[in-house]
């Protein structure tokens, strides 16, 4: 069942073409909440380039998750158009979207969202089972152990510290090999030291898989370890 | 492994218990069903197995009143393979230490056609019952409970009827019971050159004559019965074949297998609830999860799908030891019930009865699982971003999805094993529920408004159960049904018993009297007033027949409600007076006139207005009756209004004169104003002056009827109890998923400086209100049902019993006290710090 074809819509980027396209790319997009009362994103242009890795600063409130969840396909726009790894998202259905992040799409969140009633490993072995991957639990190792949780494979999320649920969030999300990471503030609910490991584990992965990175933080401590850094203000990006 | 196997494994850690009270719920209600679905089978199968036997041919006649002519004899044994004659008769059997009312049956040489009459110690009952006669004493075989009820021992000498027997042998085996039988009686069975030798045989005695045949090689039945209908179309008999052997058990088997098969659908209905709502609650508690698959790639249906193979695998789990438990009692029970019918019960694997109670626990199952998982399938993975998902975001069912719902009900109700009507009450108990559901959802409600005049902890506790109002509701709907049930049987029992024990045996008549003879009238009279001065006695003349048409038409075109259908299935007395001693307080014209002496020698009839009713009767129509083989016509001149709760001797039609010249009947007496004692002794005077009368004191029915109408709610409370038993675990699941939520709230209050006192006593505020909205309403819907079967539908007076009520709500209370109570102990004394860190 997670075998589905995308649509021709989804499939109309071919490989050689993929390569020259960003990783994410939305031209004109409007979003608002209640009816059209609140306006979240106007006319927003962003455009991040394959294995680049970009921070998303701004207030709260600025619509930060709200782009996030755009890029992913967990919001549609108002209007305007967004292609992340190359697929046109606001064409695409909800089966469609989420093989989209199945396969392409890594996720972090602040509150890490773990499933509680499974382990470490199975948590990461989780992206591999729904894409019917064989070698699901050699791959999930191989990622929990890059992050440093050999040790804890066997361990259920409410065992383990902050810093250590993050770091099974990471793993899950690397696991399948996704081309594009979004990460909604995965430090925030870590002390600064955790926070800088986990950012060094996470920078650690996608330099080796050529990951593209798109973070959102508050902390500006960490902005410094990223090629370029975005505010959103007013529903528009501002590039420093 | 598939993605939804891997998912399901992991969810159905730590939920076991939650899931094993879920699937021990509908297992229950999966073996009452299977076993008595597949019971009702048995006795099917065990019916046409021996039916020959039972009926003692392949069709039985029945005559009332006459015996079978020569002509008719003739035809019969010209016609048969094999033939047999017998009689069969109420009559009182007295000894020396007492009298009872016992069944005489007679045998001849060909008794019995199929099967065989044996003894106890061995030998055929022929010869015990064919020996000759010593000093007037006849040879009997009785059964044990004659010897019992009369204190004889085998060898001792009584009288049945008038004719002086001797108790030779023990019955052991009777393979052609009488058709009204249910259990074991009081036998007395003698040869029929004896019985007619005796000479107690008079007209106007009810004595059933019977003659059983062996159809010819080739011939069926129903042809077979259309030439003897041909041949004699005014015989006045009743026939019967072998799919109606033991008709009154075979209609005990199929009501009670209605009734049974109404409360597993009910005990089914209350599980489905439970999964229902244990499924709805354990996705409420799982919403952040789904979110998560879904948004690691997840869809919607793959969530469906995780979750419904749970339910199936639950529900399999419990309907799969249900049937095989249903199957096991059933094999371990038909032995035992074979010991106490006349008939040997064969348990069978039933598979389609097995297998539609497990299909009945997949569809009832599905129509409460489905929407929750429907529901929450939606789950949107946006949530994530902002800490969670919550149930209140997600959208209403799709127009799509209600339409399947409804599909799967449909199919359920279609599958119900009821008879058409019977279904309805499966619908009206799914209203009751809702109805429940609703009630206790409006006094929750009410509790939120209490919790502002109440002071903490006691707020806190009142407020819970307000915010959680559908949780109690939920308890409510599957705790309602059995409660009402419990209380509307109490209510019904008690006032039942305050009208026997006040109004009905002061207006009831001391004392019955059947097959009194013409000239035995005044002697009885003679003698009852020798028993006690205040005794008067009234004897009405009565003569046995069937009505033929009604209104020019056959009766057999006639298909009334199940209530008027008695009179015209079969022979009924007639009475006739010339003048209105009919007409009184308890029996009022409605309609016509009483008639005069100016009837021009026509026939006129007074017939009961409520059955005229039924059968479209009005007056001026003519009510054609056949007597002794003999037709008769009646004009009806009026119809009467009966209250027959009154026991005031009546009948359904009442003529105006004998229906023709010389008509040999008898009387039926009604004795008011003796003593009980007086009565018990004029019944032993009977035995010896009067011994083909047949006395029924009035008090010993009575006690009969208190006993039986205990015996049946206590069965009722037996069903009932299996029902709440039923839904203990789904209450047990109900508290088990609050349980998390009480654990939140306490850990809150400690935090804020709460004593643990006052945790407790704010737990237990919510448990007991809980408790309150669950079983108030259930309660007060048992006595509006108490209500309605005393005051409405028997015209009694009604009684409330407030304290039967109130003690049955104290005990309710203190049941979910109990259960919840332990929860509360464990709650107060967790420590709080492992929750704040993981939720």
């Amino acid at each position: 069942m997670q075998d589905e074809k995308l649509s021709s819509a989804a499939a109309v980027a071919a490989p050689s073409a993929e390569a020259e396209e960003p990783a994410i790319c939305a031209r004109g997009v409007c979003l608002s909440f209640g009816g059209g009362t609140v306006a979240v994103l106007s006319d927003l242009d962003l455009t991040v380039a394959r294995g680049e890795k970009v921070a998303l600063t701004g207030p709260s409130g600025s619509g930060k998750t709200s782009l996030l969840a755009v890029v992913s396909g967990l919001l549609r726009p108002d209007s305007g158009t967004v292609r992340t790894c190359s697929l046109p998202v606001e064409t695409m259905n909800e089966d469609e979207l989420a093989k989209m992040r199945r396969d392409k799409i890594g996720i972090v969140f602040q509150h890490f969202h773990l499933m509680e009633s499974m382990t470490a490993l199975e948590n990461v072995m989780l992206p591999l089972e729904l894409a019917g991957r064989e070698d699901a639990e050699e791959k999930a190792r191989e990622s929990l152990s890059s992050v440093g949780m050999a040790r804890r494979v066997g361990h259920f999320p409410s065992q383990l510290s902050g810093g250590e649920r993050q770091r099974v969030a990471i793993a899950r999300a690397f696991a399948p090999g996704p081309e594009l990471l979004l990460a909604d503030e995965p430090t925030g609910n870590l002390d600064f030291d955790t926070g800088k490991e986990i950012l060094d584990v996470l920078f650690s992965l996608a330099e080796g898989g050529e990951q593209t990175i798109f973070f959102i933080t508050h902390n500006h401590e960490l902005l410094p370890r990223f090629g370029r850094v975005c505010a959103l203000r007013g529903g528009r990006l501002e590039t420093r | 492994m598939s993605p939804a196997r891997f998912v399901v494994r992991a969810e159905m850690r730590g939920k076991k218990e939650l899931f094993a009270l879920a699937a021990a719920a509908m297992g229950f209600a999966t073996a009452v069903l299977a076993l008595v679905l597949s019971l009702a089978d048995s006795f099917e199968r065990s019916f046409a197995d021996s039916a020959r036997e039972l009926l003692g041919g392949d069709v039985s006649i029945r005559l009332s009143q006459r015996d079978f002519s020569e002509e008719e004899i003739e035809w019969l044994r010209a016609n048969s393979a094999g033939f047999s004659q017998m009689r069969a008769a109420r009559m009182l059997a007295s000894g020396k230490n007492g009298a009872r009312i016992a069944r005489l049956k007679t045998a001849d040489d060909s008794y019995p056609l199929f099967g065989k009459a044996t003894v106890k110690g061995g030998g055929d009952v022929l010869a015990v019952i064919g020996g000759g006669a010593e000093d007037g004493i006849y040879p009997a075989v009785v059964s044990e409970g004659l010897l019992a009820q009369l204190s004889l021992a085998l060898g001792d000498v009584f009288s049945v009827g008038g004719m002086t027997v001797s108790a030779a042998a023990l019955i052991a085996t009777e393979p052609d019971p009488d058709p009204t039988l249910i259990l074991n009686d009081v036998l007395v069975l003698v040869h029929e050159k004896h019985f007619l030798a005796a000479g107690i045989v008079r007209p106007g005695l009810l004595i059933s004559r019977y003659a059983r045949v062996q159809l010819p090689p080739e011939t069926g039945e129903e042809e077979w019965r259309a030439r003897l209908e041909e041949r004699f179309p005014d015989g006045g008999w009743r026939v019967r074949g072998i799919n109606r052997a033991l008709p009154r058990l075979q209609n005990i088997v199929e009501d009670a297998r209605e009734f049974l098969a109404l409360a597993a659908l009910t005990a089914m209905l209350i599980a489905g609830v439970g999964i229902g709502g244990a499924m709805s609650a354990f996705l409420s508690s799982r919403l952040r999860a789904i979110a998560v698959v879904k948004m690691l790639g997840g869809s919607a249906r793959l969530i469906r799908i995780i979750y419904l193979f749970m339910a199936v695998f639950v529900v399999g789990a419990g309907a799969l030891a249900g049937v095989v438990f249903g199957q096991a009692a059933l094999l371990f029970a038909a032995p035992k019930l074979s010991e106490h019918l006349p008939l040997t019960l064969t348990a069978i694997w039933s598979w389609g009865a097995l297998g539609k109670a497990m299909l009945l626990a997949f569809l009832i199952s599905a129509v409460f699982v489905l929407p929750p998982v429907m529901h929450y399938a939606r789950a949107n993975p946006l949530a994530l971003f902002s800490g969670g998902a919550r149930a209140d975001d997600l959208p209403g069912l799709r127009a799509g999805e209600r339409l399947l719902v409804a599909g799967v009900a449909a199919a359920a109700v279609v599958l119900v094993p009821l008879e058409g009507d019977d279904k309805i009450f499966v619908l009206g108990a799914a209203a009751a529920a809702g109805t429940l559901f609703l009630l206790s959802h409006l006094a929750a409600g009410l509790a939120g408004k209490f919790a502002k005049k109440a002071p903490p902890p006691f707020s806190w506790g009142l407020l819970a159960v307000s915010r959680n109002r559908r949780q109690a509701a939920a308890s409510a709907m599957s705790l309602g049904i059995g409660l009402a049930a419990l209380a509307a049987i109490s209510n019904v029992e008690g006032n039942f018993n305050e009208v026997v024990e006040g109004a009905l045996r002061d207006e009831i008549p001391a004392m019955f009297m059947i097959g009194v003879l013409p000239n035995q009238v005044e002697g009885l009279r003679e003698m009852l007033s020798e028993a006690d001065a205040e005794a008067n006695m009234r004897a009405v003349p009565i003569v046995r027949g069937r009505i033929t048409h009604l209104a020019g038409k056959p009766v057999s075109e006639y298909d009334p409600p199940q209530e008027f259908a008695w009179i015209l299935r079969g022979d009924r007395g007639f009475t006739w007076s010339e003048n209105d001693d009919f007409v009184g307080e308890n029996s009022r014209i409605v309609e016509g006139e009483m008639w005069g002496g100016d009837d021009n020698g026509q026939l006129l009839a007074s017939f009961d207005a409520e059955a005229a009713e039924a059968f479209g009767l009005e007056v001026g129509d003519a009510v054609q009756i056949n007597i002794l083989g003999k037709p008769a016509t009646a004009t009806v001149a009026n119809l009467r209004l009966i209250q027959w709760e009154r026991f005031d001797i009546n009948f359904v039609v009442v003529l105006s004169r004998p229906p023709f010249a010389n008509v040999p009947h008898g009387y039926f007496a009604a004795v008011r104003g003796i003593s009980e004692q007086a009565a018990r002794r004029a019944q032993r005077e009977m035995g010896e002056r009067f011994a083909n009368v047949t006395p029924i004191v009035s008090g010993e029915v009575v006690d009969a009827a208190q006993k039986m109408l205990a015996k049946i709610a206590a069965l009722l409370r037996a069903v009932t109890l299996l029902l709440l038993s039923g839904a203990i675990p789904v209450v047990i699941a109900a508290l088990a998923e609050s349980r998390h939520r009480r654990l939140r709230d306490s850990v809150a209050m400690r935090l804020v400086g709460t004593p643990a006192s006052g945790v407790t006593l704010a737990a237990l505020t919510e448990l007991a209100c809980t408790a309150l909205v669950c079983v108030l309403p259930a309660v007060l819907f048992g006595m509006a049902g108490g209500w309605f079967v005393i005051g409405a539908i028997f015209d009694l007076p009604w009684n409330a019993r407030a304290g039967e009520a109130a003690a049955l709500i104290a005990q309710a209370v203190a049941f979910f006290l109990v259960l919840g109570g332990i929860s509360v102990f464990r709650i107060v004394r967790s420590p709080p710090y492992p929750l704040l860190r993981n939720d």
